[in-house]
């Protein structure tokens, strides 16, 4: 296939694969994070480590809006759901993220109205054809989705709908990897940018990491040779010492972003003073919730949630892969009590988190570490 | 009979691949119409949807859009360079 066979070419793949080696000093361990959720389901779909030297580590990163939700929105989301006069819509598989004493699934099985849709455009619809009851749209992502929220939310206004409103978990992708650069359990050389969020807030809004912490930022496609080509080209930078940022994934990704999208979301959205991260803790500035403008359509202030903080259950080690300072494999529930049918925590439910990830594709050529052997 | 489409031979279509925890996957759509402020858009395999444009427009029938959650966030510059979520 013509261009599919450009962007995953074995004999190309091998060539840049041989570059990124001339340029690895032996010497060196490089610890390279992808900060997307997108890109470490690609790392291992296609088997990129298996490219790599050894001393080119790859470490996940936070940017999977699942993974990184805390047990107690979970319960939040439940607790509207249950109420009779609301239905519920949300994301597919948002209904199997367990919370503190079931999922949303369990719930709709108690008879609760919950439907799935594939875009909040589609709970703005059910609220039209349900002018009798009230429609909540659970909303989680990125700076991808969020776009689409923001869009729905001024239709909605726009039309007047009072029976529709947002339970907003948006959140950000710049503080959390601020948070993970000003940690110390985490030594990193260098990011590999987040390609789709980039269409959205263009590339300026990561020069903080060349400027204040000295780590080369490359925004990323997501295909095999996307990826190879970022890693190579900071592996260049790392080379000849140079420290910027690049975008690799220039097809599609424009400098400054999508103008329209920021400026829906800016009339939209306002930060929060802080919010908490799965594993991370409370992060400052690092969501959004619906600016005074939008309060009419804000679930939380319609209804009452228990906003009560959930520890994650003990056996669980999500927090620690999520900062990168554990890999999948060596959580002690990994592929055990924790499988993707059956998942203990977010990292197993969604096909961007790592633990599904690694699960699916990764098994076979994972290497045992020791406790108190990794580098 | 074959379909003409600039994404024969996408990655990422509406029914496969999408990672439907958070629809944050990016499915390039080409643009079949245009209606208002959406627009009727087609993926690789033929499947049709609804994609609300406001955000890139305009735009015309045959351009690649990246969608998430069922809002174009961008213009493909180079449609047939765009294979993947």
């Amino acid at each position: 296939m013509k261009y599919v066979d450009e962007f995953r070419n074995a004999e190309i793949a091998r060539a840049i694969a041989a570059e990124i080696a001339a340029k690895t000093d032996p010497q060196r361990h490089y610890k390279l994070m992808e900060v997307c959720g997108g890109h470490t389901h690609t790392i291992y779909r296609h088997g990129i480590k298996d490219l790599l030297p050894d001393q080119i580590e790859l470490v996940h990163g936070p940017g999977c809006p699942v993974c990184v939700l805390p047990m107690g929105r979970v319960d939040d989301g439940i607790a509207v759901a249950e109420r009779p006069e609301v239905i519920f819509a949300c994301f597919g598989d948002m209904m199997r993220v367990p919370g503190s004493k079931g999922n949303l699934l369990e719930v709709k099985a108690e008879g609760a109205d919950i439907r799935m849709v594939y875009s909040p455009l589609d709970a703005l619809r059910i609220a039209r054809e349900n002018p009798d009851r009230e429609v909540v749209f659970y909303a989680i992502g990125f700076e991808t989705t969020a776009p689409s929220t923001a869009l729905t939310l001024q239709r909605a206004k726009k039309e007047g709908l009072g029976n529709f409103s947002v339970f907003c978990n948006h959140v950000t992708i710049v503080p959390p990897v601020r948070a993970l650069l000003d940690s110390p359990d985490l030594r990193l050389d260098a990011f590999i940018g987040p390609g789709h969020v980039s269409t959205v807030i263009g590339c300026r809004p990561y020069e903080f990491m060349p400027e204040d912490y000295g780590k080369p930022c490359v925004v990323a496609g997501f295909e095999p040779l996307d990826l190879l080509q970022s890693i190579l080209m900071l592996m260049r930078q790392l080379d000849e010492g140079r420290c910027e940022v690049e975008n690799q994934y220039s097809r599609i990704v424009p400098w400054e972003g999508n103008l329209a999208a920021l400026k829906s979301m800016a009339e939209v959205f306002e930060l929060r003073p802080y919010f908490e991260w799965r594993g991370m803790g409370f992060i400052a500035q690092s969501a959004l919730k619906l600016s005074d403008a939008y309060a009419d359509f804000d679930a939380e202030l319609r209804y009452s949630v228990p906003g009560v903080r959930v520890a994650d259950p003990k056996a669980c080690q999500c927090g620690e892969v999520l900062k990168g300072v554990l890999k999948p494999w060596e959580c002690k529930v990994f592929g055990t009590a924790c499988t993707p049918e059956h998942p203990l925590g977010t990292l197993m439910v969604s096909s961007e988190g790592a633990c599904a990830a690694y699960y699916n594709f990764g098994r076979k050529s994972f290497e045992k570490v020791e406790v108190g052997t990794r580098p | 009979m074959e379909r003409e489409t600039k994404l024969t031979d996408s990655y990422c279509t509406l029914d496969h691949d999408g990672c439907i925890v958070c629809s944050d996957a990016g499915i390039p759509l080409q643009v079949v119409s245009i209606k208002g402020d959406d627009a009727l858009c087609e993926d690789a395999a033929g499947n049709r949807t609804e994609i609300a444009v406001d955000l890139v427009a305009p735009v015309r029938a045959g351009e690649v859009l990246l969608t998430h959650g069922g809002v174009a966030i961008a213009k493909v510059r180079k449609a047939d360079e765009l294979k993947c979520c």
